[in-house]
C-alpha cells in the first residue's frame, strides 16, 4: 500500500513566537499582578541557551533516531494511515511511552544524566520550560518508540504528535495558574501536578511524570497531588552552581563517569553508578529519594504511608 | 522552516525575553543571615544541628558547624537562590588562605571556587581550622 505521507509542520519549531510572548505575559503577571519578579537574568539566560542547544542537537542528531525508526518500520505487520482517529490513537500511545521515557529518565542515572538539564534551575517559570537536555540522543531513549513504529504508525506522525506533546508541556511550567477545574486536573497534566514533578521536597520526589495525560500516573501509583502545606522547591536534591551552559549540559555526565570510574569498583557496582536511581551509593544500604523520603517520615512520622511517602 | 527564518526566531526571540527579564526580573540577591543560612541548610540536611554559623562579611556564603559532631557545610548563594554542601573529607581540592578571606576550591564541576570573604583574621584562621582536609 503507498501511503501518501502528510506534510507535518514541526510544530516546536513553529511555537517559538508564542514561547516567547507567553513568557512576556507571565513575566508581566507576576509583576503586575503578584508582586513578584519570579524572573531572574542568569537563570533565564541559560534556560534559553539550553532550549537552543537542545534545538541545535535535534538538527544535528534528528537522523539519528529517525533512521533508527525508518529502519524498524520495515518489519511492520500493518500499515497504518494518517486518518484523524489513528493521529489521536498516536498521541495517546505516544503519551504512554512519554511517561515510561520519564519515569526511567528520573529512575536510571544514564538517561538521568540528559534529563537532569531540565531540572536543574531553582525557579519555576515558562522560561524553565525551554531549559532541555542537549545530550538526549547519547541514551538511546528513542528506541522506545519502535514500538510504535512496528504497531504500523509512520515514524513522521510519531514525530509529529511527539512535538504536540511538548508543546502542551510548555504552559504548565509556571507558578501564575493554581489549579485547574476538578475534571481536567483529574484527566490532564497541569500546571499544579508538574509543580510537584519539579519539586525537591520529599514527598514529591520522582512523581508525576506525565507528559499530557495525568492518567498514566494514577494508573502506575505515581501520582502525588499538590499540597498548600507544602509548597514546592523547586531545583535538584543537590543543587549546581553555576549558569554556564556548557557545564549545566555535562555535569551529570561528568559526575556519573566519575563515581563509575572510581579506583576499587566491582563491575557490578560500576554499572550501578551508570544504572542505578541518582544517589544510589554502592556503600549505603538506602540512598537516593528513598533515603530521603524514609529519613523525612523518621522524622515525621504523622506523614507515613501518604502519598509520595513510604510507611514506617 | 528554513534554517535562516528559524535562526531569526531565535534571535530575536531570545534578545526580547532576556531584555524584559533584565528590566523587569529580580537580579538583586539577598544577603545571608544566621536564621536563612539555619533555615535553608537545614532543608536540605534535616539532621544537621549548626551550633556555629558564619557569615561572609559579603553575604554571600555561611559556614556552619555542627559541635556535637564536628561536620561542617556550606550554604552558598547562586543568583538569587542559594546552594547547600555537606563539607566531608574529599569534598574540597584545596583550602588557601587569602587576606581577604579563605578560597575553597569545591570538588564539584558545577561549583569550581568559593571565595569566602571574612576580614577578621582570628576569625579567618578559626574557621580555616574548622574545615575538612582535602
Amino acid at each position: 500500500m503507498d501511503l501518501i505521507i502528510p506534510n507535518f509542520p514541526n510544530v516546536t519549531q513553529l511555537a517559538i513566537p508564542a514561547f516567547v510572548a507567553l513568557i512576556l505575559i507571565e513575566l508581566f503577571v507576576l509583576r503586575r499582578f503578584r508582586n513578584v519578579e519570579g524572573f531572574e537574568t542568569r537563570d533565564t539566560v541559560t534556560s534559553l541557551m539550553m532550549g537552543v542547544g537542545n534545538v541545535v542537537s535535534g538538527l544535528i542528531f534528528g537522523f539519528v533516531a529517525y533512521g533508527v525508526l525508518t529502519w524498524a518500520y520495515g518489519f511492520r505487520p500493518i500499515t497504518i494511515g494518517f486518518e484523524w482517529y489513528w493521529i489521536v490513537l498516536c498521541f495517546v500511545i505516544d503519551d504512554l511511552r512519554y511517561y515510561v521515557y520519564h519515569r526511567i529518565a528520573h529512575r536510571c542515572r544514564w538517561v538521568w544524566a540528559e534529563h537532569v538539564i531540565h531540572h536543574s534551575s531553582q525557579h519555576y517559570n515558562l522560561s524553565t520550560a525551554l531549559r532541555q537536555s542537549w545530550t538526549g540522543v547519547f541514551t538511546g531513549m528513542f528506541v522506545l518508540r519502535i514500538p510504535l513504529v512496528l504497531m504500523g504508525f509512520h515514524p513522521a506522525l510519531i514525530v509529529f504528535v511527539g512535538g504536540i506533546n511538548l508543546l502542551y508541556q510548555f504552559w504548565i511550567h509556571t507558578e501564575t495558574i493554581g489549579k485547574m477545574p476538578r475534571w481536567f486536573e483529574a484527566v490532564m497534566n497541569t500546571p499544579s501536578h508538574h509543580r510537584v514533578h519539579h519539586a525537591t521536597n520529599p514527598r514529591y520526589l520522582d512523581a508525576n511524570y506525565a507528559g499530557t495525560l495525568i492518567i498514566w500516573d494514577r494508573m502506575f501509583g505515581t501520582f502525588v497531588e499538590e499540597l498548600e502545606e507544602d509548597i514546592p522547591n523547586y531545583g535538584l536534591v543537590k543543587n549546581i552552581g553555576t549558569f554556564n551552559p556548557l557545564r549545566v549540559a555535562f555535569h551529570e555526565w561528568v559526575d556519573m563517569f566519575r563515581d563509575a570510574l572510581r579506583s576499587g569498583l566491582t563491575f557490578r557496582q560500576r554499572l550501578g553508578y551508570l544504572f542505578n536511581p541518582p544517589g544510589w551509593r554502592h556503600d549505603q544500604p538506602v540512598s537516593g529519594s528513598e533515603a530521603i523520603k524514609l529519613d523525612f517520615v523518621e522524622r515525621n512520622p504523622e506523614e507515613s504511608g501518604k502519598p509520595g511517602l513510604p510507611s514506617l | 522552516m528554513p534554517l535562516s527564518v528559524l535562526a531569526l526566531f531565535v534571535v530575536l526571540g531570545v534578545s526580547a525575553v532576556v531584555v524584559s527579564v533584565y528590566v523587569f526580573g529580580d537580579n538583586a540577591g539577598r544577603k545571608l543571615d544566621e536564621n536563612t543560612a539555619r533555615k535553608r541548610f537545614t532543608r536540605d540536611f534535616p539532621g544537621f544541628d549548626p551550633q556555629t554559623i558564619v557569615i561572609s562579611d559579603d553575604g554571600y556564603d555561611a559556614l556552619l558547624v555542627s559541635d556535637n559532631d564536628s561536620r561542617s557545610g556550606l550554604v552558598h548563594r547562586i543568583g538569587k537562590n542559594y546552594l547547600t554542601r555537606l563539607l566531608e573529607r574529599g569534598s574540597l581540592r584545596k583550602m588557601e588562605l587569602t587576606g581577604q578571606g579563605i578560597d575553597l576550591y569545591v570538588n564539584d564541576f558545577t561549583l569550581q571556587k568559593i571565595s569566602f570573604s571574612l576580614a577578621d583574621e582570628n576569625l579567618r584562621k578559626q574557621v580555616f581550622g574548622t574545615l575538612p582536609s582535602e
